[in-house]
């Protein structure tokens, strides 16, 4: 019986620990002004609705959420186009023995820092700065190696003997494709989508650098700006940061079932 | 030599002998032709790897060597910026600092997240869905939920210092004090990739074979000894593959810098990833910057190819 008190003990103090500091910008998001920076901190209070509508008007929420959706599955969709017969050639023929897919995985290891600058003066002089696509560009290349190796590891499982007996029949290689290897892509496709758009949708540094203007800066980069001379106005940029996780938050549901294998480049199976 | 050229283009003609009788370079013979299908399929990614890797690599090495103040245009400069960076002590200490960020998160995180994955690592009631708010720290934007840390750690209205005050502790200067900044941003990334190494590391608990700790619970083994010897030899590999790829990561670490203490105070946070980030895009000195990220790069290819031999020693070892 203590022992399954401490137990639960134990638990209440891992949940606690992971949600306290969402919770607590819930809890700075719904309070009033003067009480933001109150000593002792409020932990109740009469609730106040209005940063929600202040953040979204004044940091123009709509645009920027908007600009997060075009560049995640902007950034997904061009990824997967790349990594799905990349993948499929190096785990079906093992093209170039290996090399090019140590190569492809080894840019994961570049350090972001290494390779923002060179991007954003490339960027520049192809006038992609501010532009989605340029964003959309970054990201990729951030989930490229990460799809490519994920995805690689699922074709390995595959029977190449299913297809053979296919051609064997008289399929041809496009039939192939059609009938037999996307049915069986379903499962990899969704870890690896689920992956590229919630690493999209959070990722800070490039969508700051690249985008100067609300034009194609995504909503994580865009909670910055309640950053000002005089201060952080608590209120508006707790409820906008809020805002901007919620997305990935009702999504972690979905999630669940491909986080190991997702977090782990498919090295780790369930 | 001669025989064997002979040789191949036997072989060759006999292929084609028998491949249907179509073009081979025909759009459907080249894809029905694996030699050249497999090729095809890397067309793309072949681009992409020239695009947006070889040639801004290639970018910073030429920029490096060159003197590119903005809005200046750039000139060539010889060896100007590397020797600068070489003999920066900022560069060097901010590289001591990111190596001690690295190091003490990504230890904490696989001790924490073992201890935890083993604690949760049995049935009870609402197990779905205690795991499933674990994972939040994961999928919320660090850079969101930093700004939510800047206020928990204020020295005046923070609730961590409330609560120390209230149990007749000292107040302690989380982001303020040089000495104790970095602990604070790495208590951030603890907080936010533990729950990563917990879930890894419960998937490896629950694929573990049941024989092995039954038989060890019959001959009466203390628990201790069952872990050392039974479980962590079993989920070695992959604690191995979690460390590498949380290393790596950790080594970018940048959102939440941006989000408490932007480098400071006076420079007991500044990342390597900091300092290029300040250089390049606060200072303009692009030559600074692109001689200092393609050190960076340098050092970290060494590192992780070192690491990656041991991790495929250690696995292969298994």
């Amino acid at each position: 019986m203590a022992r399954n008190l401490l137990f639960w003990l134990g638990i209440v103090l891992l949940v606690g620990a992971c949600l306290f500091p969402i919770l607590w910008m819930l809890n700075l998001s719904l309070k009033p002004n003067e009480l933001a920076q109150a000593v002792p901190p409020a932990f109740f209070f009469e609730p106040t609705f209005e940063h929600y509508p202040t953040a979204w008007r004044s940091a123009n929420l709509g645009p920027l959420l908007l600009n997060s959706v075009i560049v995640a599955v902007g950034s997904t969709i061009l990824v997967l186009l790349v990594s799905v017969p990349a993948a499929y050639s190096f785990a079906r023929y093992e093209t170039s023995r290996g090399h090019l897919l140590f190569m492809i995985l080894s840019t994961r290891m570049m350090p972001a820092a290494a390779i923002v600058v060179p991007y954003y003066l490339i960027f520049r002089q192809f006038g992609l700065l501010n532009t989605h696509m340029g964003v959309i560009l970054a990201h990729a290349f951030f989930n490229f190696s990460f799809c490519t190796f994920v995805l690689y590891g699922f074709f390995k499982e595959i029977d190449p003997n299913i297809e053979y007996s296919a051609m064997i029949d008289g399929y041809s290689r496009p039939q192939i494709f059609r009938k037999i290897i996307f049915p069986l892509l379903k499962p990899p496709i969704a870890v690896v989508t689920s992956f590229s758009l919630m690493f999209s949708w959070n990722e800070f540094l490039f969508a700051f650098v690249l985008t100067r203007t609300d034009a194609s800066r995504t909503v994580t980069a865009g909670i910055e700006q309640f950053w000002t001379m005089t201060g952080i106005q608590w209120g508006p940029m707790s409820a906008a940061a809020l805002i901007a996780i919620a997305p990935m938050l009702v999504f972690s549901i979905y999630l669940q079932k491909y986080i190991v294998r997702g977090l782990t480049f498919g090295a780790v199976k369930r | 030599m001669q025989a064997r050229s002979s040789v191949s283009t036997v072989s060759a003609d006999a292929k084609e002998a028998m491949a249907p009788a179509r073009s081979r370079w025909s759009w459907r013979g080249m894809v029905e032709d694996d030699a050249i299908f497999k090729w095809l399929l890397l067309v793309p990614a072949l681009i992409f790897m020239v695009a947006l890797v070889i040639y801004p690599t290639v970018f910073a090495v030429v920029t490096s060597f060159q003197k590119y103040i903005l809005p200046r245009p750039a000139t060539f400069a010889g060896l100007e910026n590397w020797r600068w960076v070489v003999n920066d002590t900022a560069f060097w200490s901010a590289f001591l600092t990111t190596v001690k960020f690295v190091v003490i998160a990504v230890g904490v995180e696989l001790v924490l997240g073992t201890l935890i994955a083993l604690f949760l690592n049995r049935e009870f009631r609402g197990q779905t869905v205690i795991r499933g708010l674990c994972i939040l720290p994961l999928v919320a934007a660090p850079f969101a939920t930093s700004l939510a840390w800047r206020h928990l750690y204020n020295s005046d209205y923070g609730v961590i210092n409330y609560v120390l005050q209230a149990l007749g502790l000292p107040r302690v200067e989380f982001l303020a004090d040089s000495s104790i900044a970095l602990y604070s941003v790495i208590a951030i990334d603890v907080w936010q990739w533990t729950p990563l190494v917990i879930f890894v590391v419960f998937a490896a608990l629950r694929g573990l074979p049941k024989e092995p700790f039954e038989a060890a619970k019959i001959d009466g083994a203390s628990a201790w000894f069952t872990f050392r010897r039974l479980t962590l030899p079993m989920i070695k590999p992959v604690l191995l593959i979690v460390a590498m790829l949380r290393m790596v990561e950790a080594f970018r670490v940048y959102d939440i810098l941006y989000g408490t203490t932007r480098g400071g105070p006076g420079t007991s946070t500044e990342t390597i990833n900091w300092l290029i980030f300040r250089e390049g895009f606060q200072y303009f000195d692009l030559g600074r910057a692109t001689a200092m990220s393609v050190l960076v790069l340098l050092i970290v290819l060494v590192l992780t190819n070192l690491l990656f031999q041991q991790l495929i020693k250690a696995i292969r070892a298994n």
